[in-house]
């Protein structure tokens, strides 16, 4: 595999297999103790409006994507509160009106989207230079902002109530948390695909979840898996020619099973 | 004796329905108030005003002579239901500390006096020794011990609980209560309960709340108030030492 990055297209798409793993590690923790999955599942789709916008007016569709997904994290944080709308419908609702704008906006564009299918299933081999530091601008801000607010982020996902009778903002510290989930979407549209990005927030995580019993071993070791999971299936989609994305998912998918089964024998094992 | 706590002709309502109904009260230091009433009858409602974490619709309340979002992290609170994930991945150490965050600030971390509180917050529970333990290995009893806790490191001068007992089982409820009585000699607790005996024999006040709270600032309950409260007749068991909390009455 080494002698493969000696070309500039796999290295970035190395290097963005790893930026997106540090997004997954931090943020697919907090999206898993705090069960974010479904918040994170509508920020993602509905980023696909600012895709096709990207397309329309001609500017970079991951930057549309960026404004979009920040929008609807804003929106459902606010949403529920503001309205009788539950969390569960606001979800439902942006995550469809996004998809929609997005085919509109894609159907007004003169011509044919040539790479529309590499943003909604991913496509790590073609991510160009400018995304990389993208991806690791946006990557810094989680971790900053993560190491900032580690502590109300830990009370807040373990015991909302509580963290806000000490005083914890807990409504400005939620919308930040979205903003940060928004921006993992972002980071991981090139590699997975909008439609994939949930798995790879989720099964780091959820691994990390079942092995660790401290936030920072979690987050640690869900970053590690991540790293894991994209490089391999990043080699093994490039040796049997398959879909990047979709096979980044199955590895992923398959080392979590695999970890279930192991710590299902070791109970058993314990047992007898 | 300074106020505490007191609230002035408060009503809540929700969605059209009201919860508490003109309710006054006040605490005094050294207080052990136990609140009794049937389920849907207001105690936890009455608790959480008193927090802020519910304005009231009408009244006033006032905590420690200030608003209650304002004094509520002077204030230690023990809600009813643990209702977190047993295998959060956080330790007993990371969850008492959870008590100071108000005092620590954002965008800093934990100060020594921080870690003293809670230090101090684990050795009065004796819950000292499991300090690096998973939540998830700890018993019920133990784990309400380490809410106590956590409530206990905001240092306060007000403890409310919100039926404390629901998770212990009954072979410890007594040790429990003669921590609750110890700490009564520093700050004023006000429990919230199902439990009438047990409330009966530890607190120092009681007082009914369904809707409407029926309180004589004494240990004494009535028949009257009793039935007021839970709308049917009610049969008084009384008990003997420490307390009698009810009067004599005719059987």
């Amino acid at each position: 595999m080494l002698d493969l990055l000696q070309y500039e297209f796999i290295r970035n798409a190395v290097i963005a297999g790893l930026l997106a793993a540090v997004a997954c590690g931090l943020i697919g923790s907090y999206v898993v103790v705090k069960r974010l999955v479904s918040v994170s599942g509508g920020i993602a789709h509905a980023s696909f409006g600012g895709i096709g916008l990207g397309y329309l007016l001609g500017f970079n569709p991951v930057t549309g994507a960026l404004v979009f997904s920040l929008g609807a994290a804003l929106l459902m944080g606010t949403l529920t509160r503001r309205t009788r709308l539950s969390e569960d419908a606001s979800i439902g609702i942006l995550w469809a009106t996004g998809m929609a704008l997005g085919v509109i906006f894609i159907g007004l564009a003169p011509g044919y989207a040539p790479d529309l299918f590499s943003y909604l299933f991913g496509s790590i081999l073609t991510v160009p230079t400018s995304d990389i530091w993208m991806m690791l601008v946006l990557d810094a801000i989680i971790l900053v902002v993560v190491a900032l607010f580690y502590k109300e982020f830990s009370a807040l996902s373990f015991d909302e109530e509580f963290s806000r009778v000490v005083g914890v903002p807990t409504l400005f510290l939620n919308l930040v948390l979205l903003c940060l989930i928004a921006l993992t979407v972002v980071i991981l549209i090139r590699v997975v695909g909008i439609v994939l990005v949930i798995a790879l927030v989720t099964i780091p995580a959820s691994i990390a979840f079942q092995l660790t019993r401290s936030l920072k071993k979690m987050m640690l070791v869900s970053s590690s898996f991540g790293a894991v999971f994209t490089t391999s299936g990043l080699w093994l989609s490039y040796e049997l020619d398959l879909a990047s994305g979709a096979t980044i998912i199955l590895v992923s998918a398959f080392f979590l099973a695999a970890t279930m089964g192991w710590l299902k024998i070791r109970r058993i094992r314990q047992k007898a | 004796m300074s106020s505490v706590a007191s609230l002035n002709n408060v009503w809540v309502n929700y969605n059209g329905f009201t919860a508490l109904e003109d309710v006054s009260l006040s605490i005094e230091e050294q207080d052990f108030v136990g609140i009794i009433g049937p389920n849907g009858g207001g105690k936890s409602t009455l608790l959480k005003t008193m927090l802020g974490l519910i304005e009231p619709s009408r009244g006033n309340v006032e905590i420690l002579g200030m608003a209650p979002r304002k004094a509520s992290r002077q204030v230690g609170y023990v809600a009813q239901f643990q209702n977190f994930d047993r295998h959060f991945p956080i330790n007993v150490w990371e969850v008492v500390l959870m008590g100071r965050l108000g005092h620590a600030g954002l965008l800093k971390g934990y100060s020594t006096q921080d870690r003293d509180a809670a230090r101090e917050a684990l050795e009065k529970v004796e819950m000292a020794g499991c300090k690096n333990r998973h939540i998830s290995q700890l018993s019920g009893g133990q784990q309400q011990r380490v809410l106590i806790a956590r409530a206990l490191a905001t240092r306060p001068k007000l403890l409310l609980l919100d039926e404390p007992m629901s998770n212990v089982d009954s072979a410890m409820q007594k040790g429990f209560y003669e921590l609750l009585s110890e700490l009564n000699r520093q700050m004023a607790i006000v429990m919230v309960s199902h439990d009438i005996s047990a409330v009966s024999q530890y607190v120092k006040k009681v007082a009914c709340l369904n809707r409407k709270l029926y309180y004589h600032g004494t240990g004494q309950l009535t028949t009257e108030d009793l039935e007021a409260t839970y709308q049917c007749p009610v049969e008084l068991i009384a008990h003997g030492a420490p307390h009698r909390v009810l009067k004599d009455h005719p059987r």
